[in-house]
């Protein structure tokens, strides 16, 4: 790397600080949002959490960066200002992929669960962020851009300023953006749906910065008026420990690979996705969605059989 | 001091700042009301009719009454203010002890391990009496005085 490049995140630390003030202070004078003591704490500890797990996982992550940029990359990329661009876009791809497994498969969603796990939607939501991401697989998703032959020190600084830009759509103070900035970019608005538990908001918009990987591969769902999103999770976590919001998952996978018979069972509760049972006693989203849909077409059919007066 | 402990000591102070404004100008209102429960309920079994809602006596728990009476069985419980909700449904309870106006519920659950409901008397006796005659419900969990 011929120049130093800083980290995004270290220097967005005070905008962040002063956004979330900026924020409190309007959900204050309008009641447009919403903060809950508890909460909003237990989401700045688990963000401070975060920045020490991920400093201690650092290691080994860089080194299986650079082992394959170093071994087997196909080309030399250099430091152009457009390979940060191809970096930029190659990156969010691969983030949009490992934010996909991380509601689909059960191992990933160990470590994600954290950031869905809060019942409001403002900025320090943003900030609860996982402390076990260096267990799951999802640097895997990376590596194709490392073995394209890019330094994963401009993957790095892409990913930061990534991380950086999904910071301020964790909120309710804006209602929506102008049309073709919704069509572009992932926004308040798209990412409310994505952190909804209401049935017709489940696992959609997993963008980070584009959002048009939601709308190429079929994930895309708009946030309608008539159906206000609701936060937290399908089934709400009742805890503030810092402690037992990073691990309950965890526990729940290694209790239920105990519990289950049979080798295939027991690797289908790490890599199936969340709710998968083998005798179906729990509900998965798909299960959920189906189920919400079947009522909804029921009500809809009961109605159609009112006569009108 | 290490540049590193320096900067988590900075990022605390201002985890409890911000802790501190938010605890000050925010309200915090722990009582439960039927609508939230109602809310919290039917969003996650909307197929369930609701026969009765029974409060405790500090508001911070509830009971949800099926009509069908073994389809499922819902609690919830306020935990900071009464926008963050618990619910719990039936077979996530491991067992109930019954006190004097009071149950003791065991929870099945590493996040939320168990709770305690004071109840009046009338509240107490309705849902005694719902608990011991839904079969299904005794059948999957222990039931058993303190």
């Amino acid at each position: 790397m011929p120049f130093d490049l800083p980290n995004p995140t270290e220097i967005a630390v005070p905008l962040f600080i002063i956004l979330i003030l900026i924020e409190l202070l309007y959900g204050w004078r309008t009641g447009k949002t919403r903060f809950e003591a508890k909460d909003t704490l237990t989401s700045l500890i688990m963000g401070t959490g975060s920045t020490v797990a991920g400093a201690l996982s650092a290691t080994f992550v860089i080194t299986l960066s650079y082992w394959v940029w170093n071994n087997f990359s196909l080309f030399d990329w250099g430091y152009a200002w457009w390979v940060f661009i191809v970096a930029f876009i190659l990156d969010d791809l691969a983030y949009y992929w490992i934010h996909r497994m991380g509601h689909r498969m059960r191992w990933m969603w160990a470590a994600h669960v954290i950031h869905h796990s809060s019942q409001h939607y403002n900025l320090s939501t943003a900030l609860r962020q996982t402390w076990t991401g260096s267990l799951t697989p999802g640097i895997l998703f990376k590596l194709p851009i490392f073995l394209i032959g890019i330094d994963p020190t401009i993957v790095f600084f892409c990913a930061g300023i990534n991380l950086v830009y999904q910071f301020w759509i964790h909120t309710e103070a804006i209602d929506k953006c102008p049309r073709w900035f919704e069509y572009l970019f992932n926004t308040p608005s798209h990412h409310r749906v994505h952190h909804a538990n209401n049935p017709q908001y489940l696992d959609a918009n997993y963008a980070g910065v584009f959002m048009i990987w939601d709308r190429m591969f079929g994930s895309f769902i708009p946030e309608e008026k008539s159906e206000p999103c609701r936060y937290g999770l399908v089934s709400d976590l009742g805890t503030f420990n810092p402690l037992r919001v990073a691990l309950h998952e965890w526990v729940g996978i290694i209790k239920d690979m105990i519990g289950a018979t049979g080798l295939k069972n027991k690797i289908l509760f790490l890599i199936a996705p969340p709710g998968w049972t083998p005798d179906g006693s729990r509900l998965t989203s798909d299960m959920i969605k189906e189920r919400a849909k079947l009522l909804k077409d029921k009500k809809a059919h009961q109605n159609d059989k009112i006569p009108a007066e | 001091m290490p540049p590193e402990l320096a900067q988590l000591l900075q990022s605390l102070i201002g985890v409890f700042f911000v802790f501190g404004l938010v605890y000050w100008l925010f309200p915090k209102d722990k009582r439960l009301s039927p609508e939230l429960t109602e809310t919290d309920f039917q969003r996650l079994y909307p197929e369930t009719i609701i026969q009765d809602i029974i409060i405790s006596d500090d508001f911070r728990t509830a009971v949800v009454l099926p009509k069908g009476g073994n389809d499922c069985f819902g609690v919830t419980k306020v935990l900071g203010d009464r926008t963050v909700t618990k619910l719990l449904s039936a077979n996530e309870i491991a067992k109930i002890q019954i006190g004097p106006n009071m149950f003791h519920l065991g929870v099945n659950d590493f996040t939320f391990p168990s709770f305690t409901m004071k109840l009046s008397s009338d509240n107490y006796n309705a849902l005694n009496t719902y608990i011991k005659t839904c079969e299904e419900i005794a059948s999957k969990v222990k039931i058993h005085a303190l």
